[in-house]
């Protein structure tokens, strides 16, 4: 049975204000709730970009030239304010420390279903089990500033997980973190994905992505150069790249 | 809560005493109060609001030299207009029979007024966590989006002071004696990138400025 489409971004093109180079150059991609899928590509490739464009951050916040549609669930994002997109998607950004600025990882996680006028008791119970969920249950009530950086990261997806939200974007989760806190994380996407909810994780680095997600978008020079399973991770398409190679194509090459 | 005592200028510092316990409305308006009055009251009863001040700090149990050391750059502004009186007011006052010079005891009074008039609010930034703050400026009528910007500002203070120390350190690390060029330069584009994310990000969690 065809899995339901979530999230719709048709025609997209954007370049950056004061910049004539596109950071994506018509892009049409649907992703389908369920979904685990991982966008790779180097460096400046639009990656993030992407992301901002599923969420409306681009072109709301992030101001440029901007051509296309991004509908969710058929509802086009353009008409959506903030408080009803952040219901349907919600983001890790790649740096913790650009998003935390509460006094408590509590009121830091609970800070966007407070946006959304849900009760504080409520917030704070839904913060608290979010919280449980990432390990970090016994620094509910520490400074997050103070945290370490992957503890930080966790409270970043915290924020992701206590939205409830459909699609979860997250713009290179694991960047910051040791390899057993990246198997955590992704443990909690893969798990996400098998409830329902559309996963959308960039990353450079390929091994994690190849093994979890069920799908793969390769990114480069704001153009999809390709998308389809982590088979299509080929060698010489990463080596193109410029990209860490997943040990698997690696073990291939040596071969 | 785990920040340490003094590290920065507006750090909350979390104590169990009575004035942290104390609603943060109430705070706000015994502040306001207390505020009004030092302002109002002739100059000469100035220490005496210095002791009420110095008294604050005990009853919230914060070492109230601590604070004062540990924020040195905030003596010069006290500092700076009351030696300007004492340099610069002219006529002799008698004080129990001595004649003394006006410039030297109002400077003196002056500066005490300047002192508690500073650190009184700044108690009351050491003592109420940012998002009470807001909490309690909304409650008397501030818009949700100023009394958020408050609440960030109480925290980016400490932002920006850490990330000073440590450009500091990195400026230090690759022999520069301290230019204040090369120190100011990375603080404020940390400062505007930091600033622009964290909007995005406030942004995507559902907050919307123009609502607020």
């Amino acid at each position: 049975m065809a899995k339901k489409e979530v999230l719709a971004l048709k025609g997209l093109s954007f370049s950056y204000a004061g910049k004539a180079q596109k950071a994506l150059d018509s892009v049409t991609l649907t992703f389908s709730e369920g979904e685990f899928v991982g966008i790779i590509g180097p460096v400046g490739s639009g990656k993030t970009t992407l992301l901002c464009c599923c969420n409306g951050l681009v072109p709301k916040e992030i101001r440029g030239k901007f051509e296309g549609r991004v509908k969710f669930l058929g509802n086009d994002l353009a008409r959506m304010g903030f408080p009803e997109i952040s219901r349907a998607a919600s983001m890790v950004f790649q740096d913790p420390n650009d998003q935390i600025f509460n006094l408590t990882v509590e009121e830091e996680v609970a800070f966007g279903l407070l946006n959304r006028g849900m009760p504080r008791d409520e917030a704070l119970a839904a913060a608290r089990a979010a919280v449980a969920r990432v390990g970090l249950s016994e620094k509910l009530h520490e400074d997050p500033s103070e945290l370490s950086s992957g503890q930080k990261q966790m409270v970043a997806i915290a924020c992701a997980l206590a939205a409830d939200s459909r699609v979860i974007l997250l713009d290179e989760p694991v960047s910051s973190l040791d390899w057993r806190s990246s198997q955590e994380v992704y443990s909690i996407l893969d798990a996400l994905a098998r409830e329902g909810r559309t996963v959308i994780a960039t990353e450079q680095d390929t091994s994690l992505l190849s093994r979890h997600a069920t799908r793969i978008i390769v990114i480069d020079q704001g153009r999809v150069a390709a998308d389809g399973s982590a088979r299509l991770l080929t060698a010489s398409l990463i080596e193109k790249l410029g990209l860490r190679p997943p040990a698997a194509v690696a073990r291939r090459r040596k071969k | 809560m785990t920040r340490k005592q003094g590290a920065t200028m507006l750090d909350y510092v979390k104590k169990e005493s009575s004035v942290h316990s104390l609603d943060a409305r109430a705070k706000l308006a015994l502040l306001a109060a207390f505020m009004l009055a030092q302002i109002f009251a002739p100059l000469p009863y100035a220490p005496l609001f210095f002791a009420a001040t110095i008294a604050f700090y005990a009853l919230a149990r914060i070492d109230f030299l601590e604070v004062v050391l540990a924020r040195k750059a905030l003596l010069l502004l006290p500092l700076i207009p009351s030696l300007l009186r004492l340099l610069f007011e002219k006529g002799t006052v008698e004080i129990a029979g001595m004649a003394m010079p006006q410039g030297i005891l109002n400077g003196c009074l002056n500066f005490v007024f300047l002192f508690s008039l500073l650190y009184t609010p700044l108690l009351f930034a050491l003592t109420t966590a940012p998002s009470q703050v807001s909490l309690a400026l909304r409650f008397y009528g501030m818009p949700k989006r100023w009394a958020l910007i408050f609440s960030v500002a109480f925290v980016s203070v400490s932002y920006i002071q850490r990330k000073a120390e440590r450009t500091l350190v990195a400026q230090r690390a690759r022999g520069s004696s301290g230019n204040a060029l090369a120190l100011m330069l990375p603080i404020l584009h940390s400062c505007f990138r930091r600033a622009r994310t964290m909007a995005c990000s406030m942004a995507a969690r559902g907050f919307d400025a123009d609502e607020a």
